[in-house]
């Protein structure tokens, strides 16, 4: 009876050795110094250098990384960061430009006439796996002044 | 984000390009349909310049730049008024409680960008400081393009912007009136004082030159404008432009080397 309980605490004791211990990751942002992220293992990395003003939201597994990044007091657009070899990198979000398009061309409108154009991050999906973002402009137009939307989109997993 | 500063340069090309703004005749009636809203809220936007030490009318033109004269609206960011921002800048305004009316709002979104710091209210701190209040991206990284949030709908802007995407077009062209636009209606409108007043007057040379100089096409493009003169303008104050002016206004310009005898 006792050689199984010891076999058992040693594969719990070497269970424990091996896992990685779990990731803290914490973003700050000022104008001078940018979007920071760091995290408990020694990660410092500058995401965005400059800009008017950011707020990034942090997946629950700490593998996504969206920003909201104020390019100009009327605009700003979403930015997504992927956790991959200890490192963030930026992955393009093709489907935003795309949802826009459609939200003015269902108003008549082109892309470039939009005025005001903001995209907001609501939330990580299940698992982080997707991203809920919103949108909303102003048109010029008497009869249809403001244009909002809702988009998910989906995020690619890091390559193993 | 880096900074500009308001050199004496700088506050020269703004008064200039006041002085020099024309809104286009196809968007007069649009300026006009906004300044009318603006008058119509002027008490509004002075409630709000009195607590920040600032022109009412430059309260109203950030208004209609950054939510199109929404008053449901944080100006801030757009957000409804019913909670506290929760899109960057997130959590504004930090103290009070919902839902904020305009002003409470408009007052917080204003001192967060200094706008109470400022030291004095000149024309050309005005301009600098909505161009400021925008961003600096077009002036530092699209100097080929005056910004739009000043000049769109005027003669200063064709086109040029950054798009939703963020990414940026020389093609597109703003359909947004621009805020100094906006306060040159104002002015013309005798709804502000005319900064005439604190406006050096722009002199338009009436002398001869073997070169190019400052003005010298603002010279030829008036002379342009009588019968009979169709002079190049090029800025270069010559024989030929010199003819013009005596045909015009009887007399050579000053340094012409024919009038060395008079």
């Amino acid at each position: 009876m006792t050689r199984p309980l010891v076999l058992l605490l040693f594969a719990l004791l070497l269970q424990g050795c091996t896992e990685e211990p779990a990731r803290q990751v914490h973003t700050s942002f000022s104008e001078a110094s940018g979007l920071l992220v760091e995290d408990n293992l020694g990660l410092s990395q500058r995401l965005i250098p400059e800009s008017r003003g950011v707020r990034a939201v942090i997946s629950p597994d700490g593998r996504w990384i969206a920003a909201e990044d104020s390019k100009l007091s009327n605009l700003v657009v979403v930015r997504a960061f992927r956790y991959s070899g200890g490192r963030y990198e930026e992955i393009p979000l093709p489907g935003v430009r795309q949802k826009w398009e459609a939200m003015a061309n269902e108003a008549g409108l082109d892309f470039e006439d939009l005025i005001n154009p903001r995209v907001g991050v609501e939330a990580f999906g299940p698992g982080g796996n997707s991203l809920l973002l919103s949108f909303r402009a102003d048109t010029g137009l008497a009869d249809r002044p403001e244009l909002q939307g809702q988009a998910e989109f989906l995020l690619e997993p890091a390559p193993e | 984000m880096p900074k500009v500063n308001l050199t004496n340069a700088l506050a020269a090309e703004y008064i200039e390009l006041f002085q020099t703004a024309e809104i286009n005749p196809n968007r007069f009636d649009a300026v006009d349909a906004i300044v009318d809203r603006i008058v119509g809220g002027k008490s509004v936007y002075e409630n709000v310049a009195r607590k920040v030490g600032a022109p009412w009318y430059l309260v109203a033109a950030i208004h209609n730049m950054e939510s199109n004269l929404s008053m449901a609206r944080h100006l801030h960011n757009g957000d409804p008024l019913t909670a506290r921002t929760t899109h960057v800048p997130a959590g504004r305004p930090a103290t009070g409680n919902p839902p904020f009316t305009w002003e409470e709002s408009a007052v917080d979104a204003l001192k967060g960008e200094k706008i109470d710091q400022v030291p004095d209210w000149s024309l050309a701190r005005i301009l600098y400081e909505l161009e400021g209040y925008n961003g600096w991206g077009y002036r530092l990284y699209h100097a080929h393009v005056k910004s739009p949030y000043l000049w769109s709908f005027s003669n200063h802007y064709t086109s040029g912007k950054y798009v939703a995407d963020g990414t940026w077009s020389d093609t597109a062209a703003s359909r947004q009136c621009g805020a100094a636009v906006i306060i040159k209606r104002l002015e013309q409108r005798g709804e502000i004082q005319p900064f005439d007043g604190r406006i050096p007057a722009r002199v338009i040379p009436l002398r001869y030159a073997n070169k190019v100089i400052d003005r010298g096409e603002d010279l030829q493009r008036f002379l342009n404008t009588f019968p009979g003169i169709t002079l190049r303008v090029d800025g270069w104050p010559g024989d030929s432009t010199s003819d013009a002016a005596k045909q015009v206004f009887g007399f050579y310009l000053a340094g012409d080397p024919r009038t060395k005898d008079d």
